[in-house]
């Protein structure tokens, strides 16, 4: 009996989003593969405020599924991050399959091979897809790993496998964890991924595209220091700018014979517009200060401690 | 012959109804309590947690918790030789997914007027999981020890029977008296009390009166050996999916229940009808509910879902093993999902001749009896 199955307790965290059309195959795929592999496992739904009959669609497929299933209806519609986290927090296994993407685009065997990947001595597995990536999305993924400070890269992710372990430490970390993929990569643990070519697109609500987008914009501006740099760069450069200003215009007064009120308005401007820029400068490292104290607060992390 | 006239008949030998045989007994009325199985408390008096509860439970129902605390005393200076009070009872509020945060707790139990004495969160529980612990003063009871007493306590009036083995099969009215069918043996009384818990449907529906609205779940109890450092320790993380690892009684084990795993199958319907039913050699039917407990085809045990639970909020110092399960139907007022109170239906079918029926879901309110009786 079991044998060959691995004793390691599983969690499959699934985020639905009206997917009614593909979940039914979806968990049937991911139990299949479960109870093939692993003696004990449970398959844990977010439904996030589905309007479609995803929920109705969920209780049928698993009806007769061997382990235990829960669905997670969020109140409101949260956004994957969110409703992901909830998933994880109520999740029990050892290690936590997390599926972004109720649909299917890579080979059937892709989630074993995340698991043994696992076992040579990694704590995230990313199953990643090569190809057909949208521009917007290697855009986004170019801007983040060139611009943050997190040693690790991230890029697009169909589904990962995570240790109890590295999400204890992502908890840990971070408690308002608006964005995993930054957070596990920011967490020390060695991580990984393995490639394949989905063939096609993910299937994604219009809904959501239009908040995974705005996730985008947010995850820029708090995980890399983009937004400030260029802030930072533009206020500067306006600051000189009035200085110079505010130098010829003192030169034509002494040199040439400028129109009568010309010389007021114009230094009235340079000052006015030099100490506006000056403190506009203030002002965003000042906020940056704050976004960091408030929002990056982690004390050290630690990739691991070797005792020789 | 014997006679068969009774001033009452009680049908199910649990706590309820061996309870109800000594008020009666102590009017000096002639009682015959029926039970189904071989001895009394086989069911659900002896499978559940053994908590006494103290209200803890129903932070969202402070009449619940205020009646609940009221009955906990009795019950414990009553019965003190079933009572293991002697290990820390810890109540934690988890981080995630509860209903009720350390705060609300706190302010709960002081507004129901039940000690909860504030404890290192980090003693119990591993890092970030839960948000507050408490100390309390609940206690185990020791349903074996219990039965004993009872039996005791009746034997000292001869005017109690217990028929064990005698499964109710009918009633008939004759002019102002039930003549009773169980166990091949037909008795006649003008007073029927129905305390069969799970059952309680069953025996209203042979009588063809109205039934509880209740929802029937199969649950199973856990029981555990546990290592020195639980020993004398009990753990409740509420209020939602969560877990409770406590002393069973004096038997020297923990049980381990959970919120989600612990029921196995739920029914809706009037009477418990459930797939393994069909698989249970005829032993148990809708209309005839078996003893989950000694079932052939009782579920698998949910232990590797409820040890993971445990250990995901439990510090690394608490070990624990499986030694067995034991199972039970629980039947639950549909009323009470909202405010997950528990209160102790009472439903008068007739009057002259009388047949009431009574259904709870604690040990401790069994004092409710004495309304009727």
């Amino acid at each position: 009996m079991n044998q060959g199955k691995e004793p390691n307790f599983i969690s499959a965290v699934i985020y639905v989003r009206n997917n009614g059309a593909t979940i039914p195959k979806f968990l049937q795929y991911v139990h299949e593969r479960l109870e093939q592999n692993f003696t004990e496992f449970e398959i844990i739904c977010v439904n996030d405020a589905s309007t479609d009959l995803s929920e109705q669609k969920i209780r049928e497929a698993a009806k007769d599924f061997s382990c235990a299933v829960t669905i997670v209806n969020m109140g409101y519609v949260q956004g994957v991050e969110l409703a992901m986290n909830a998933g994880c927090d109520i999740a029990i296994g050892d290690f936590v399959y997390e599926f972004d993407f109720a649909d299917k685009t890579w080979p059937d065997d892709m989630m074993e091979q995340l698991y043994r990947k696992m076992q040579e001595g990694y704590d995230i597995v990313s199953a990643c897809p090569t190809g057909k990536i949208k521009l917007s999305s290697r855009m986004f993924y170019s801007v983040f790993n060139r611009f943050s400070n997190i040693k690790a890269k991230i890029r697009s992710e169909a589904f990962r496998l995570i240790s109890r372990r590295a999400m204890n430490r992502a908890s840990a970390m971070n408690h308002a964890q608006m964005y995993r993929k930054a957070v596990n990569a920011n967490s020390g643990l060695a991580q990984t991924f393995i490639e394949f070519d989905p063939g096609k697109e993910m299937s994604v609500d219009k809904e959501s595209a239009k908040e995974r987008r705005g996730l985008a914009m947010d995850s820029l501006i708090l995980f890399t220091d983009i937004g400030y740099k260029i802030a930072f760069i533009m206020s500067i450069a306006m600051l000189i700018f009035a200085a110079v200003v505010g130098i010829y215009t003192v030169v034509i007064y002494a040199t040439g014979h400028p129109v009568e009120g010309w010389t007021p308005i114009m230094i009235f401007l340079a000052i006015g517009f030099f100490v506006l820029f000056a403190i506009l400068t203030f002002v965003i490292k000042y906020l940056s200060l704050i976004l960091n104290l408030n929002f990056r607060r982690q004390r050290y992390v630690v990739g691991s401690v070797d005792k020789l | 012959m014997k006679s068969n006239k009774f001033d009452r008949i009680i049908i199910g030998g649990g706590i309820y109804g061996l309870y109800a045989a000594l008020l009666c007994a102590r009017k000096n009325e002639s009682v015959l309590v029926l039970e189904k199985e071989s001895e009394c408390f086989a069911r659900a008096t002896y499978v559940n947690q053994a908590r006494v509860h103290l209200g803890y439970h129903y932070p969202r129902s402070l009449s619940t918790a205020a009646a609940t605390a009221g009955y906990f005393d009795r019950f414990v200076s009553e019965y003190p030789e079933c009572i293991n009070g002697a290990f820390d009872q810890v109540y934690a509020t988890s981080t995630h997914f509860s209903w009720t945060n350390a705060e609300q707790f706190e302010k709960f139990a002081n507004a129901a007027g039940i000690p909860a004495k504030r404890a290192a969160v980090e003693k119990y529980f591993k890092d970030g999981v839960c948000d507050g612990a408490f100390l309390t003063t609940e206690v185990s009871f020791d349903a074996k020890i219990l039965k004993e007493r009872m039996l005791k306590d009746l034997a000292a009036y001869p005017e109690v029977t217990i028929r064990t083995s005698a499964p109710f099969t009918g009633i008939e009215r004759k002019d102002d008296a039930y003549v009773v069918t169980a166990g091949g043996e037909t008795y006649e009384t003008s007073f029927v009390l129905n305390t069969t818990y799970a059952c309680v449907n069953e025996i209203t529906s042979l009588a063809g009166f109205e039934p509880f609205r209740i929802k029937y779940e199969l649950c199973e109890v856990i029981l555990c050996e546990v290592s020195e450092e639980l020993r004398d320790v009990g753990i409740t993380v509420m209020d939602g999916p969560f877990f409770s690892i406590m002393p069973f009684g004096k038997t020297g084990l923990h049980t381990l229940t959970s919120v989600t795993f612990t029921p196995h199958e739920t029914c809706y319907e009037e009477l418990a009808r459930f797939d393994c039913q069909k698989k249970s050699q005829g032993t148990c039917s809708p209309g005839a509910l078996g003893n989950c407990n000694t079932c052939p085809a009782k579920p698998k045990s949910a232990w590797p879902y409820m040890e993971k639970l445990a250990k995901k909020y439990l510090d690394e110092r608490f070990a624990f093993t499986y030694v067995g399960s034991l199972y039970s139907m629980k039947p639950i007022l549909v009323a009470s999902d909202v405010d997950d109170s528990r209160p102790t239906a009472i439903k008068i079918h007739s009057e002259g001749p009388t047949f009431l029926s009574v259904l709870s879901g604690k040990i401790t309110t069994v004092y409710d009896l004495e309304e009727i009786l």
